[in-house]
């Protein structure tokens, strides 16, 4: 036969599984000891119930204040840039380097450069701000690989020999 | 026929200097060498900062890709047919809708670049409304010029 205590702490463990459910967590915790203390303390509430209004408002600041800087923190997930990019990069490096490498001098030089400029300048309107950092990443991984600095320049234009 | 935009930069080709009608030069041919024909249009950018980044006139394709032995990469004959009295620059060309996603706005730093037919239209049509020579459409088909 289940216990009904232990289901439910079961339960509640699982809810928290974000940073989010944390908070909603901790809110309930703070606002169930206020309760009681307003039970107990029921001559003078006011104060008490003051503070369960601002443990509520501070939640909801706390809340959309993440869910506008940094959203990636309420579900508890890691910046898709910093995770991904790296290894996102050196597989299109690994997939891309034989053809590419095929191409020779400048054109191996320029094929690289525009690949790492297309991504680096990925910036629509409305564009998802993560997505555009992802892509930033990966080409400022990719440049690093191909050893592009300075190196592209030089087929730009007439061919002067 | 196929419509192109080869760029240089100011510090290799100073298009403000060296584009001159009439005048015909080599340039890198990098990419899309197979779709580069003869008579093929070609637009010249220079690249830079926004006050000089941009379309400094064209021109048309006068030989396919070669390779010459001395030479690092492929390269392509042009003549030059118009200048712009005023380059058409980037900062302007970037609010038409329909060339906002040019390539060369993206990826600023590669040589040849390839336009579609509606992008190679719509560029034509706000470089006339700019009241300089665009090249000749023929009608409102984008591929015949």
């Amino acid at each position: 036969m289940s216990d009904p205590i232990k289901d439910s702490r079961i339960g509640l463990i699982r809810a928290v599984s974000s940073p989010l459910g944390f908070l909603v967590l901790a809110f309930l915790a703070v606002e169930g000891l206020l309760t009681i203390l307003v039970v107990r303390k029921a001559s003078n509430p006011d104060p008490l119930l003051w503070a369960m209004l601002g443990a509520l408002l501070s939640l909801v600041v706390v809340v959309v204040a993440l869910a506008i800087l940094r959203p990636e923190a309420l579900s508890g997930s890691r910046p898709l840039s910093a995770h991904y990019a790296v290894l996102f990069s050196d597989d299109l490096t690994m997939a891309l380097e034989g053809p590419f490498a095929n191409l020779g001098g400048v054109d191996q030089d320029e094929a690289w450069v525009t690949l790492a400029s297309v991504l680096q300048e990925t910036d629509g309107t409305g564009m998802d701000r993560e997505y555009v950092k992802f892509c930033k990443a990966v080409s400022e991984r990719l440049k690093k690989r191909a050893d592009l600095k300075g190196r592209w320049r030089k087929a730009q234009g007439t061919i002067k020999v | 026929m196929n419509v192109f935009i080869f760029q240089s930069v100011p510090d290799r080709n100073d298009l403000r200097r060296e584009l001159l009608a009439g005048e015909s030069d080599t340039w890198y041919a990098t990419r899309y060498r197979n779709e580069m024909k003869p008579n093929d249009l070609v637009y010249f950018w220079m690249g830079g900062d926004e006050n000089i980044r941009g379309l400094y006139g064209w021109g048309t394709l006068e030989s396919e890709a070669y390779l010459e032995k001395e030479w690092d990469s492929y390269g392509v004959d042009v003549n030059y047919k118009v200048r712009f009295t005023k380059p058409i620059l980037a900062k302007d060309i970037k609010r038409r809708p329909k060339l906002e996603n040019l390539l060369i706005l993206r990826a600023p730093q590669a040589t040849n670049f390839l336009l579609t037919p509606e992008q190679a239209a719509d560029l034509a049509q706000f470089i006339q409304s700019m009241n300089e020579q665009a090249p000749n459409l023929g009608g409102q088909n984008e591929r015949s010029y």
